[in-house]
């Protein structure tokens, strides 16, 4: 008993010593970072609460995103998506008009809040700056006729396809197909396998084109038909019947969608486009906001759920993407 | 144990023979101990087509000699690149030449041309608070003797040398006003130093940015030159340096003062015949067309690839007068996320856009 004691007492020491160490390491951590760092503070959040207004700087140059109406003031999807967040929050938007290329550096200066802007996520700034979920995804779907799709979507390649993409998804790299990771060269090899011999339409040159490129090398019997433009790529699949899937941006292929649906009548299955799995080639769209806005994050995230589960990013889409 | 004793010296010797021979053996090494590979050359159509590469920032030897054989498989025979003088002589006196020697060995392995382009001022050699892009009167021999050194550390493997880049450009001349007279100074100064180093070089000036601007910020290209002439720069460069960005129009869109377009290239080329140098040559060492999704100066990525070919043909078969086309870009060590990213030829992973695999089909016939 007396040596336990003994023991315990002599373990004393050492714990001091790793407590100490311990402090020094997150003093040293903290002074390096440039000081403590609080999770709960957010002076952009408090400094939006005092003003009462939430400064979104915009390059109102890319519609239907944003673009300047006919009366020369800032309109479009992230315009209106903005709007909401504020609505919420009991704040006044205040839109910032700024060139793109500016954007990020105009927040890392205090000069705005927070960037709506069809802004592509960049992981090389995630120290610099905090990011949202992505509320839009613009990169390049492959979609096929809804009446060919379920034929598609029986096949076991279509399966295993469909377990990679979710795989990917899960491990943050939706789309994402510059690092060639296995799960990557997995879903271009099904992906491939899904359209052997089919003919894909594509834009010429563009990046729907380059992914038909890839998925080529790996089964030749792929036949791309590259078209001048997203419109043309669209009309030719209506137009020949031999095309058995496209390569294209999810913006396009919304406002097809959309031009369906707003015609009044169901889409006609022959014609009707479907896409098939999460985006190819991702480029998905996020607000970035100043570095470590942990609320401000946590408000917009929140709120994005929120948005999509009611349907009202939906409702954005179906404004904004119609004809 | 006496014998044992005396063969130490023996042994300490044969280490000592043996450490040095490996040390000379690596010294000699003309490849500086790069992982070169064989040999190569550039089969192509066309031998004007080039490419201005950005290795500049690319630290993986693997990377660079991955992005030279892309080129080289492209069918492109010369290459435009940056050597900046603050990454080689940071330090004044001390030179690092370890970046630049891998990137020019890897080149010619290739069977590339290299086009050296220099400037970047080092901290040393300018004020407090300028950018490296600011070069007083007073540092233009620094300047000199830096090229002077890069000559002849390169004489065998550097045929063409560019001095400076953009001056027409406040931003490009350190934000000071812009002025073709001092641009002629500094090369009255850097010309003869080159020259000097290795007679054999080439040494191209100009290197204007396209412009209509005429203000506190930039200079019209084509006054620029003329005033460039007027001040004397005719003795003081072999070959003129052209930037011709296509914006939005196609390669047959003809030449127009109040234009910038491809044959803007032939305004320039007017003026070098006007002044008296219809004997030398040209080459675009930066250029091309954009297909950026929302820049109002791109083309669709279509567009793109035919201009971009049709450039190449234009070259080849109507300027005589024009040695070589290198757009810009090859591909970026890392995304700008912005308009630049859609100059590039390959992404920063390498995968080959459809503009690179299709200029590739018209140069070698390959896909």
């Amino acid at each position: 008993m007396s040596e336990e004691k003994n023991a315990s007492r002599a373990l004393h020491p050492l714990l001091y010593l790793l407590i100490g160490s311990l402090l020094a390491l997150l003093l040293a951590k903290a002074i390096s970072s440039g000081g403590f760092f609080f999770p709960f503070s957010d002076p952009t959040w408090s400094a939006m609460q005092s003003r009462g207004t939430w400064r979104v700087g915009m390059d109102p140059s890319f519609p239907p995103f944003e673009s300047l109406d006919a009366e020369g003031k800032p309109a479009g999807y992230d315009l209106d998506l903005a709007q909401l967040f504020a609505d919420e929050w009991g704040l006044q938007l205040e839109i910032v008009p700024i060139g793109f290329d500016s954007l990020l550096d105009a927040l890392r200066t205090g000069q705005i809040d927070s960037v709506i802007s069809a802004l592509p996520f960049d992981p090389r700034t995630t120290q610099d700056v905090t990011y949202s979920e992505p509320y839009f995804e613009a990169g390049i779907r492959l979609a096929v006729r809804s009446s060919d799709a379920e034929q598609m979507r029986s096949t076991d390649v279509f399966e295993e396809l469909s377990r990679d993409m979710t795989a990917s998804a899960a491990n943050g790299n939706e789309g994402n197909n510059n690092e060639s990771n296995g799960t990557s060269i997995q879903i271009r090899k099904n992906m491939a396998a899904l359209l052997s011999g089919k003919e894909v339409a594509v834009e010429w040159g563009s990046m729907g084109d380059m992914v038909g490129r890839q998925l080529q090398r790996i089964d030749p019997t792929i036949e791309l038909l590259p078209y001048e433009t997203p419109n043309e790529v669209i009309i030719a699949l209506q137009d020949n019947s031999n095309i058995g899937a496209v390569l294209i941006d999810n913006i396009t292929l919304l406002q097809f969608q959309r031009s369906q649906l707003q015609s009044g009548q169901s889409p006609n299955p022959a014609s009707a486009l479907i896409e098939i799995g999460p985006a190819v080639e991702g480029n998905p769209y996020v607000i970035a906001m100043p570095y470590r806005s942990s609320k401000l994050q946590t408000e917009i995230n929140y709120l994005l759920q929120m948005f999509q589960a009611s349907g009202r990013l939906s409702d954005l889409e179906q404004i904004w993407f119609s004809p | 144990m006496k014998q044992k004793h005396a063969a130490y010296p023996w042994l300490v010797l044969v280490a000592l023979l043996l450490g040095a021979s490996v040390i000379i053996s690596l010294a000699d090494r003309a490849d500086g101990g790069f992982d070169l590979g064989p040999q190569r050359t550039v089969r192509t159509n066309n031998p004007k087509i080039g490419i201005h590469t950005r290795l500049t920032d690319e630290v993986e030897e693997v990377k660079i000699r991955k992005s030279l054989e892309m080129v080289r498989e492209m069918g492109a025979t010369w290459i435009v690149e940056y050597f900046p003088w603050a990454y080689v002589e940071n330090e004044r006196g001390v030179y690092k030449w370890n970046h630049s020697d891998m990137v020019i060995q890897h080149a010619q392995r290739q069977g590339l041309t290299t086009i050296a382009r220099l400037g970047f001022v080092p901290e040393w050699a300018r004020p407090q608070e300028t950018t490296p892009l600011y070069l007083a009167p007073d540092q233009f021999s620094a300047f000199g003797d830096f090229a002077a050194k890069f000559a002849t550390r390169y004489a065998d493997q550097v045929s063409h040398i560019i001095i400076w880049n953009e001056p027409n450009l406040g931003m490009e001349w350190g934000y000071q006003p812009v002025s073709p007279e001092q641009y002629v100074e500094m090369l009255r100064v850097v010309y003869p130093r080159i020259k000097a180093a290795n007679p054999d070089v080439q040494v191209l000036a100009g290197a204007l940015a396209p412009t209509l601007a005429n203000d506190q910020s930039a200079m019209n290209d084509l006054l620029f030159l003329q005033r460039m002439y007027d001040a004397g720069a005719a003795q003081y460069f072999d070959i003129l340096a052209i930037h011709a960005y296509g914006w939005n129009f196609p390669p047959d869109e003809p030449p127009n003062p109040a234009v910038v377009n491809l044959r803007r290239s032939e305004l320039l080329r007017d003026i070098m015949v006007d002044n008296g140098d219809a004997h030398k040559t040209a080459m675009l060492t930066e250029g091309g067309w954009n297909d950026h999704p929302r820049w109002t100066r791109a083309v669709r990525p279509g567009q793109r690839i035919d201009y971009t070919i049709e450039a190449y043909e234009i070259a080849l078969n109507e300027w005589d007068w024009l040695e070589s086309v290198n757009p810009w870009v090859f591909r970026y060590p890392w995304d700008a996320k912005s308009y630049q990213d859609y100059y590039t030829f390959v992404r920063t992973d390498f995968e080959p856009k459809p503009i690179y695999s299709e200029v590739k089909r018209y140069a070698t016939g390959m896909e």
